[in-house]
C-alpha cells in the first residue's frame, strides 16, 4: 500500500504492507534502528518517536497512520553532524549506561523541550513517566535534561 | 497467510461506506493503544482496519448550549490540557491525565476504552458519571444517541454492531465544578497503573446554602463493569459537604465494594482502597479536615 509521509525532515514515498507497526517500518523496512523495541506493548518507551510534535510509541502506532504526517526518530535529532543538546548533555551528565533506553528517552525529553524549553523537575519526571530504564536510576537522565534546557537557554540568550 | 487490509475514510459519508461494507472481521481502528496488543491476531485472520485518524472532524471538540461533544479522535492529552475541561469538568481532565503515559494519552482516545469493555477501563465509570451519551454513525449514514449502560454491557461486550462506528461523545457540562475523579493503581509505578479501584463523583450544588441537590458516584473496577452507587449518592442529597457525610459516604462505598468482591481474599485491599480515595475526593473538593 501507498505511504506518503515525512521522516527526520525527508518525504519518503514507499509500497508498504499495511500490516506493519510504525516501529517494523523504521526498524525492519528503513534499517533505521536507533529506535528500540522493549516491550512491545507500550509499557517501556523505548520505542518513542515524536509524531506531529508529541511523543508517542512507535509500536502502538500502525505504519499506515503516519501518512500526511511528520515523524522524527532519535536519528533526526543529530542536525548537520552535530549532535543535539540534548544528546550531548546525555553524554557528558552520564545519563547513559547500557544505552537501551536512551533513543526512546531522548525522544520524549525532545517532545518536552519542543513544547516546554524550560521545564521543571515535576514536568521533566511526568514526561518521562512512559520511559523506563534498568540501568541508571533516572536521575543522571533527569539531570540531563535540566542541563540541556539551560544549554538550549544559553544558546537563545 | 492473508493480508491485513486497511482503510483510510476522511469523512463522515467515507466512514459510512467502510461501515457498510464490515463483516465481522472488520475492526475500527482509533489510537491503537488496545487494539495494537491484538496485532498478531488480528493479521493472522486478516482482518480489515477502519483507521479513523485521517478523519478531522472526528478531532474537534465543539460546544452546543450545555454540552460539550468530544469528537472520537481526540485524544486524553488535549481532554487532560484543555482549559475549559479543566476548569469545569475536573473530573473528566484528572481521569485524562492519569490514563497511561505521556506516549499512550497523545494516542488513545475516549471511544476505545468505552469499546474495549475492560472492568478497569478509566473513561467509562467518568463518562457514566458526567451521564454522558456517545453519538453513533452506522452504513447507512444514520446517526443515533445512545447511554453509555446502554453502551457497554459487561466485560469485553458492548451493544455496537459491527455497522456502527462512536463518532463523538456528548457530555452535559455540569452546572458547578463539583466533580472529581481519583484512581489507586495496582503497581507502585506513578504512571502508567491499571486501576485497582477508581472513583468519579459528580455533584449538583446550589449557592449559597451550599447545598448538595444530587450525586453521581460511580466506582470502576470493582465489578465487570463500572456501576453508580445509589446508596451513596443518596447520602448526599440536601446535605452540605462535612467531615462526617465524608465518612459515611466512604463505608457506603465500602460496603458496596465488599457487596461485589464477596470473600475473595486477593480483592479485600480494595476496601481500604475505595475508603482512601472517597475520603481524599472529598478533601480534594470542599476542603475538610478527615
Ligand atoms: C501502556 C498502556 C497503558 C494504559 N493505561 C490505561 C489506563 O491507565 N487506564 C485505562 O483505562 N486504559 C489504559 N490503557 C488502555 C487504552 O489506552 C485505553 O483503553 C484507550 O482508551 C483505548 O483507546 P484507543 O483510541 O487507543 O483504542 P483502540 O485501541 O484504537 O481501540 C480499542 C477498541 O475500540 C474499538 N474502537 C476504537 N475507536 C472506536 C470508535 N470510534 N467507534 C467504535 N469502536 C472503536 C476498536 O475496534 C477496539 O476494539 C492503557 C494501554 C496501554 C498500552
Ligand atoms: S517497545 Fe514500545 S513501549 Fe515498549
Ligand atoms: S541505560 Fe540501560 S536501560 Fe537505561
Amino acid at each position: 500500500m501507498r505511504l506518503d509521509f515525512t521522516l527526520n525532515g525527508a518525504v519518503l514515498s514507499l509500497d508498504i504492507d499495511p500490516g506493519l507497526r510504525l516501529i517494523d517500518l523504521l526498524r525492519d523496512v528503513l534499517d533505521m534502528t536507533g529506535t528500540k523495541e522493549g516491550c512491545g506493548e507500550g509499557e517501556c518507551g523505548a520505542c518513542t518517536i515524536i509524531l506531529d510534535g508529541v511523543a508517542v510509541d512507535s509500536c502502538m502506532v500502525m505504519a499506515m497512520q503516519v501518512r500526511g504526517r511528520e515523524v522524527l526518530t532519535v536519528e533526526g535529532l543529530e542536525q548537520k553532524g552535530e549532535l543535539d543538546e540534548l544528546q550531548r548533555a546525555f553524554i557528558d551528565s552520564g545519563a547513559i549506561q547500557c544505552g537501551y533506553c536512551t533513543p526512546g528517552m531522548l525522544m520524549s525529553a525532545k517532545a518536552l523541550l519542543m513544547r516546554t524549553p524550560e521545564p521543571t523537575e515535576h514536568e521533566i519526571r511526568s514526561a518521562m513517566a512512559g520511559n523506563l530504564c534498568r540501568c541508571t536510576g533516572y536521575l543522571k537522565i533527569i539531570q540531563a535534561v535540566q542541563k540541556a534546557s539551560q544549554m538550549q537557554s544559553a544558546h537563545h540568550a | 497467510m492473508p493480508e491485513l487490509r486497511f482503510e483510510m475514510p476522511s469523512n463522515l459519508p467515507e466512514l459510512a461506506e467502510c461501515l457498510a461494507g464490515a463483516g465481522d472481521d472488520t475492526r475500527l481502528l482509533g489510537g491503537g493503544t488496545d487494539l495494537l496488543l491484538q496485532l498478531p491476531a488480528l493479521r493472522f485472520q486478516g482482518t480489515t482496519l477502519i483507521d479513523l485518524s485521517g478523519m478531522r472532524e472526528l478531532s474537534e471538540m465543539r460546544f452546543e448550549k450545555d454540552v460539550l461533544e468530544i469528537g472520537a479522535n481526540v485524544t486524553y492529552a488535549r481532554i487532560a490540557q484543555d482549559p475549559f475541561i479543566r476548569s469545569r469538568i475536573p473530573c473528566l481532565a484528572a481521569m485524562a491525565a492519569r490514563i497511561g503515559s505521556p506516549q499512550i494519552r497523545n494516542c488513545a482516545c475516549l471511544p476505545g476504552n468505552l469499546v474495549n469493555a475492560s472492568p478497569g477501563g478509566d473513561a467509562i465509570g467518568t463518562i457514566l458519571a458526567l451521564d454522558a451519551r456517545v453519538r453513533l454513525l452506522n452504513g447507512a449514514g444514520a446517526i443515533r444517541e445512545c447511554a453509555i449502560d446502554e453502551l457497554v454491557l459487561g466485560i469485553g461486550k458492548t451493544s455496537l454492531s459491527r455497522n456502527e462506528a462512536i463518532i463523538g461523545v456528548r457530555i452535559p457540562i455540569p452546572a458547578s465544578p463539583w466533580n472529581a475523579y481519583g484512581k489507586i493503581g495496582l503497581t507502585p509505578r506513578r504512571e502508567v497503573i491499571i486501576a485497582n479501584v477508581s472513583l468519579t463523583m459528580v455533584f449538583e450544588i446550589t449557592e449559597p446554602d451550599r447545598r448538595i441537590r444530587a450525586a453521581r458516584m460511580v466506582l470502576g473496577s470493582t465489578s465487570p463493569r463500572a456501576h453508580r452507587v445509589s446508596s451513596a449518592e443518596a447520602l448526599c442529597v440536601d446535605q452540605v459537604p462535612s467531615s462526617e457525610l465524608a465518612r459515611e459516604v466512604a463505608e457506603a462505598l465500602k460496603r458496596d465494594v465488599a457487596g461485589t468482591i464477596g470473600a475473595n481474599p486477593a480483592f479485600q485491599h480494595k476496601l481500604n482502597d475505595v475508603r482512601g480515595l472517597a475520603l481524599d475526593l472529598f478533601h480534594e473538593l470542599f476542603a475538610l479536615e478527615l
